[in-house]
């Protein structure tokens, strides 16, 4: 008879974690190669694609292609800008995170700053002013660093601007080459794209290969799930229920399940 | 804990796992009863009788059935109560619940197939639908126990009546009364194994119901939950005995005390090992274990533990629980499998060990093959597929797809997915699932080739359970988005040859073509080319044909196939009359048979059938210079050549089958080239060597027939009016072929009056019918439609059940609608059309074939047309459009002429969504019709005007663009 010790032993062990080097204090400069300065100041001088960083000893400019990120304060206006859009006051906003744009460019909170302009724009409607926000963003930003919600929101400005073709062509796009997070949210977009277009099968098909098919997509699962059973009921297809069912049971907090619990 | 003795461990074991296993023994329904008594009476005819009635229930004939039943109620009137049981049934299939009831209350009330029959009711009513009749019955049962519980010889009935109505309760959703029935049961104080998996039961659904309720209500549940789970503990260390465990862990999860959760799985492990050991010594299945559930939770515990840990800054110790939380998660998938925890654990490991690498920590650890899981897991899947359980088998495919996408292999799975909502029958899953092989697995190199062989698996696996419509939709989405797959071209040759062989042959030039114009590589590009030409020349789109059998004949090499090949290229120019080309392919197919006939044939089959192709082409070549005619001057020289062609033809071929038409235009030929003893000559042995055959016993009529095709037009009136000088010498039936000739040659008059003969003199009924339809058809050519009534209702007259019925019915109905349409006043317009009406009924009397209707409900429209009414008309032909039967291929043209006249007239009226959802209809349905082009215009334009009217138009399916749409900027 085997002891529990050695039965233990033939389990599989893993063996020794080490700690990550490092504590970052103050503004910073990531390198490429995992290296970091500890800087003063960081300033962008976009004329020259350098940053120049004032360090303890010296200020020396450093091309931006050799910067994986830097890292600064954050702008002290941000938060209660972010949180006027959150309360729909756009047009206060909105000059502020113009400055912040302005004057943090190259330091990442310009990036912040501008998903904020984008979404005052899109609360506006003004949605060609969204547009130009968001392409300047993804200019300055690698795809797998856009977060979803901005990109999502980057679609919608492209439908609020009624650049049908251009959507259609990004979301097929996303739906074949971009991260399975991605693909299912643009999955969701293009399935509210056919359904205001009144093609309610295509919606469909959209929604439901998100729910069979991505269900580890969290993000896009209760949207998928809600939409989806609302298509099926219009349908009399008695699955409307059990999506419903799953919906509140699997997010019985998100705003979609108590929407369905109230009987929407 | 107490601890068993592992032998009554194993054997109490042994019989749990049976139970599983087997499920839980079904008993005595009244269905069941009658099969347990059916087995003790194998020969008992009645009860083949009565099985037969429950199968027509089932089969939806319980009117059948309860005509039968009446029958051997009378036969076997002791039998009374068996055959009530099946009564019962077909009762309720025809929606009479309540006199059901009243059926079996006239039966004792206390017996056991009484209740039996009871509850067959309720399930009845449960599988229709009728959830609350269902409940009060099976309560009604229930509350006649409530105090005492049932008789001791009832025990095993009720056991399996409530746990029957607790699956119908938990399928409706009703968990609260689902536990209220497995209580029951419990209360029958069950043996020790059945109780205890009971106790697990009630106590899951406990805990549902806790998690979904709050405050006191909650904590009702979850006592209730708790009290059964150590009740569970205390019998034994059984499979029962692990799930409590589980089920105590997520509780203590619920109310917030994951360290509790941690500490009862693992106080509980040494146990549940013992169970492991036992579970391995008998050789069960391990997927059984609730080690792996168990273990799979501390692994989550742990990991959750550890993450807060980090957030907390204490890295050595978080350090400690991702190790715990990766040891067991890797157990799982390593020991374990076969088990449903076992894809999640494997994914969330592999997860969790690329996020702490992420995060600075130097992590060591075995490689992490999940071959062995996900192979596991796919075999269970695959044999539930196999054993026809399709759902079972999904939900195993979906778990594995959705922890384990876009691997290696996963696109075939995918494919397996979508075969299992194939044979569903879920044509919206099914479509969904495809989706994924076309917009996210077919777009990556990686995964291409093996999704578009999925789609073509899964259009095999349509064709074998016969849903041809799935097979065409799924080769459709194959052809499109997957065009330069290694089988695209094969899958297309097999689609073409499926329309081929139902003559289908507008829908097989589709593919074809494809093959012909994209697949120029592959190896069936010959054989489809000469299939294309086939079908065009099935068509009768000669000019097509001729472009395509150009092709052919220069890419086939030399043998039967170009021989053949050649043929058919001069057939169709001869059909096109391009008689000359014709001329010059019968000569090379000649030269070639005649100097050099082994070249094309290679076995004796090929020899003959080459033969036949010489005696053809010969024959034709003769016929075609006599049809020259260009210039007129040289016309005598083509005539004197046919002559010696068509003596040449019968020099090689002296008893073919072609040899009187031959005799009989050489004769011709001759006659007018004045060289009339030849010619005589030559009738002569037309008369000799084939006196039975039609040209030698009609000479005059085949004579000028002869001339009539030889365009010789004045020459074939002398020749037919020999005819009408001397009737006598002619029979009614050559007077009426003669007829038919000039009628197909545009000589009406000349018609008309070969055909009034005939009608005048034929004797048999059957000639004088056709006499007459024949002069109302000629009437109606002329436009004379006063004389094709007349001709028409004489037809009639003479009989009014003629064969001519349907063919003459419509005729005359256009003929009075043309007369009403031009009539000078209502009234007249009004008997017309009435008339015209009356005379379309009498044609639908004998519609059999939906050809037939087809043309019945176009002949509807055309009088409703002409009567003027629009809408009526509009109706008649959008009811062809959009419900004919596009695959049958004698419906198709009459489809197509009804969308043709619709188009225009909705466009009158300004419908122009309509104009455009036909549209897009006829050219998914028609790829290659006549009308595409138009049809395109007319959507273009039918959009354009939806536009205007600030109409939303969803863009042209299929990618097509009618109109450019403007877009501003680009990609960022």
């Amino acid at each position: 008879m085997t002891t529990r010790t050695s039965r233990r032993r033939r389990e599989i062990v893993l063996i020794g974690m080490i700690l990550a080097a490092g504590v970052a204090l103050g503004d910073r400069v990531i390198f490429k190669d995992g290296t970091i300065m500890e800087a003063v100041s960081i300033r962008f001088r976009a004329s020259t694609q350098e940053y120049i960083v004032q360090t303890q000893q010296a200020t020396v400019p450093i091309p931006a292609a050799r910067v994986e990120r830097v890292e600064v304060p954050k702008p002290p206006a941000l938060d209660q800008a972010m949180a006027d859009i959150r309360s729909g006051k756009y047009d206060a906003a909105i000059p502020v995170l113009e400055k912040i744009v302005q004057d943090y460019q190259g330091l990442e909170w310009d990036n912040q700053a501008r998903d904020g302009l984008g979404m005052a724009f899109l609360g506006k409607r003004d949605f060609r002013r969204a547009l130009a926000v968001y392409r300047e963003l993804f200019t300055a930003l690698p795809a797998e660093r856009i977060p979803l919600a901005v990109r999502r929101r980057y679609w919608q400005a492209l439908q609020g601007a009624e650049q049908y073709a251009i959507l259609k062509r990004e979301l097929d796009d996303a739906i074949a080459k971009a991260p399975r997070d991605v693909a299912a949210m643009a999955q969701l977009m293009r399935g509210d794209m056919y359904a205001a277009q009144g093609q309610k099968n295509d919606a469909l098909l959209d929604y439901l290969r998100t729910v069979i098919l991505y269900e580890k997509e969290r993000e896009s699962r209760p949207e998928a799930l809600f939409k989806a059973a609302k298509l099926l009921e219009e349908l009399r297809d008695p699955r409307a229920a059990d999506l419903r069912k799953m919906l509140t049971s699997e997010f019985p907090n998100h705003p979609y399940a108590r929407q369905v619990s109230a009987g929407g | 804990m107490r601890r068993l003795n592992p032998r009554v461990l194993g054997g109490g074991l042994l019989a749990l796992l049976l139970l599983v296993l087997m499920g839980f023994p079904t008993g005595l329904g009244a269905q069941e009863a009658g099969r347990a008594e059916a087995a003790d009476r194998p020969n008992d005819p009645l009860q083949r009788e009565l099985d037969f009635c429950q199968g027509l229930v089932g089969l939806r004939f319980p009117d059948f059935a309860l005509k039968i039943l009446d029958h051997l109620e009378r036969e076997n009137p002791a039998q009374k109560a068996r055959i009530a049981r099946v009564r019962v049934a077909a009762l309720t299939a025809l929606g009479k619940a309540e006199e059901a009831r009243a059926l079996i209350r006239t039966f004792p009330q206390d017996r056991i197939d009484t209740l039996a029959m009871l509850l067959a009711l309720g399930d009845q009513l449960y599988a229709m639908g009728r959830l609350a009749e269902s409940r009060a019955i099976y309560r009604e049962f229930f509350a006649r126990f409530h105090k005492e519980g049932p008789p001791a010889q009832w025990v095993e009935f009720y056991r399996e009546a409530a746990y029957k109505y607790a699956q119908m309760m938990l399928l409706a959703g009703n968990e609260k009364e689902a536990m209220e029935a497995y209580d029951r049961i419990l209360n029958t104080k069950p043996e020790s194994e059945l109780e205890r998996r009971l106790q697990i039961e009630i106590a899951e659904i406990a805990f549902r119901l806790g998690k979904a309720a709050e405050g006191a209500e909650r904590q009702v549940f979850f006592n209730r939950t708790r009290e059964l789970c150590r009740n569970v503990q205390w019998g034994g260390v059984d499979l029962w005995f692990g799930q409590s465990v589980v089920l105590l862990a997520h509780l203590e999860m619920m109310e917030g005390k994951p360290e509790k959760a941690r500490e009862t799985i693992q106080t509980f492990l040494p146990m549940l090992r013992e169970l492991d050991d036992a579970l391995r010594g008998a050789n069960y299945p391990m997927k059984l274990s609730p080690m792996a559930q168990c273990r799979y939770l501390l692994g989550t515990l742990y990991e959750e533990e550890a993450r807060r840990l980090l957030a907390e800054g204490k890295r050595a110790e978080a350090q400690k629980a991702f190790s715990e939380a990766l040891t067991h998660l890797f157990n799982v998938f390593v020991r374990y499998p076969d088990s449903s925890w076992a894809p999640e654990s494997g994914a969330r490991a592999e997860r969790l060990a690329e996020e702490l690498k992420e995060a600075g920590f130097q992590v060591q650890l075995p490689t992490i093959d999940l071959k062995p899981v996900i192979e596991a897991q796919v075999r269970e899947a695959r044999l539930q597929f196999s054993q026809n359980d399709f759902k079972a088998a999904a939900a195993k495919y979906r778990t594995v797809l959705n922890v384990f996408p876009e691997r290696p292999g996963m696109a075939s799975l995918v494919g397996e997915l979508a075969q299992c909502y194939l044979n569903l029958q879920d044509k919206l899953y099914l479509r969904a699932v495809v989706q994924e092989l076309t917009d996210r697995y077919g777009p990556r190199p990686a995964h291409r080739e093996e999704a578009g062989t999925a789609l073509i698996r899964l259009v095999a696996a349509a064709e074998e359970i016969q849903d041809f419509e799935s097979a065409d939709t799924i080769s459709q989405v194959f052809f499109d988005r997957f065009a330069d797959h290694p089988q695209a071209a094969a899958l297309l040759f097999r689609r073409g040859e499926e329309r081929f062989s139902k003559e289908q042959y507008d829908l097989a030039l589709d593919y074809f073509s494809r093959i012909v114009e994209v697949h120029t590589n592959a190896s069936v590009w010959l054989p489809a080319l000469n299939r294309l030409a086939s079908c065009y020349s099935k068509l009768g789109d000669w000019t097509n044909a001729v472009e395509i059998l150009q092709r052919y004949v220069t890419e086939v090499p030399v043998g039967a196939a170009l021989a053949s090949g050649r043929f058919r290229l001069a057939e169709a120019y001869r059909n096109l009359d391009r008689l000359e080309e014709a001329i010059r392919e019968y000569q090379k197919l000649v030269k070639a048979l005649v100097e050099e006939p082994r070249k094309y044939a290679s076995n004796p089959d090929e020899e003959r059938a080459n033969q036949m192709l010489l005696e053809q082409a010969m024959f034709w070549k003769a016929f075609c210079y006599s049809r020259l005619g260009d210039p007129p001057e040289k016309k005598p020289l083509y005539q004197a050549r046919a002559a010696e062609e068509y003596r040449a033809f019968l020099k090689a071929f002296p008893k073919s089958a072609l040899g009187p038409n031959a005799l009989s235009s050489l004769g011709v030929l001759l006659l007018v080239l004045n060289r009339g003893d030849e010619a005589a000559a030559a009738y002569e042995r037309l008369a000799r060597e084939y006196p039975d055959s039609e040209q030698a016993r009609n000479a005059v009529f085949a004579r000028g027939a002869a001339l009539l095709e030889m365009g010789e037009r004045e020459k074939a009136a002398q020749v037919f009016q020999e005819m009408f000088n001397r009737p006598s010498a002619f029979t009614a039936a050559q007077f009426y072929q003669a007829g038919r000739v000039m009628l197909e040659q545009g000589e009406i008059e000349t018609a008309v009056q070969s055909f009034r003969q005939a009608a005048q003199t034929a004797t048999e009924p059957a000639l004088k019918e056709m006499a007459h339809f024949s002069l109302g058809e000629a009437m109606a050519r002329k436009g004379d439609w006063t004389g094709a009534v007349k001709e028409l209702e004489t037809l009639f007259t003479l009989n009014s059940n003629t064969g001519y019925m349907m063919p003459a019915g419509f005729l005359l109905a256009r003929a009075h609608a043309e007369l009403g349409k031009a009539a000078p006043d209502e009234r007249t317009r009004g008997l017309h059309f009435n008339a015209a009406i009356r005379a379309l009924n009498r044609a639908g009397r004998v519609i059999q074939t939906p050809e037939d209707r087809a043309r019945r409900d176009l002949e509807t429209a055309s009088l409703q047309r002409l009567k003027g009414d629009t809408d009526g008309a509009l109706a008649s032909y959008q009811r062809l459009v959009l419900l004919g039967d596009v695959q049958n291929p004698k419906v198709r043209p009459y489809i197509e002429q009804a969308f043709e006249q619709v188009m225009p007239m909705l466009a009158e009226k300004g419908m122009f969504q309509d104009m455009v959802d036909n549209a897009t209809l006829y050219l998914e349905q028609f790829p290659r019709g006549r009308l595409v082009a138009q049809a395109r215009q007319w959507r273009a334009e039918a959009q354009r005007r939806l536009a205007l009217a600030g109409a939303a138009e969803p863009p042209s399916p299929g990618g097509e663009r009618d109109e450019p749409v403007p877009e501003e900027g680009g990609r960022p």
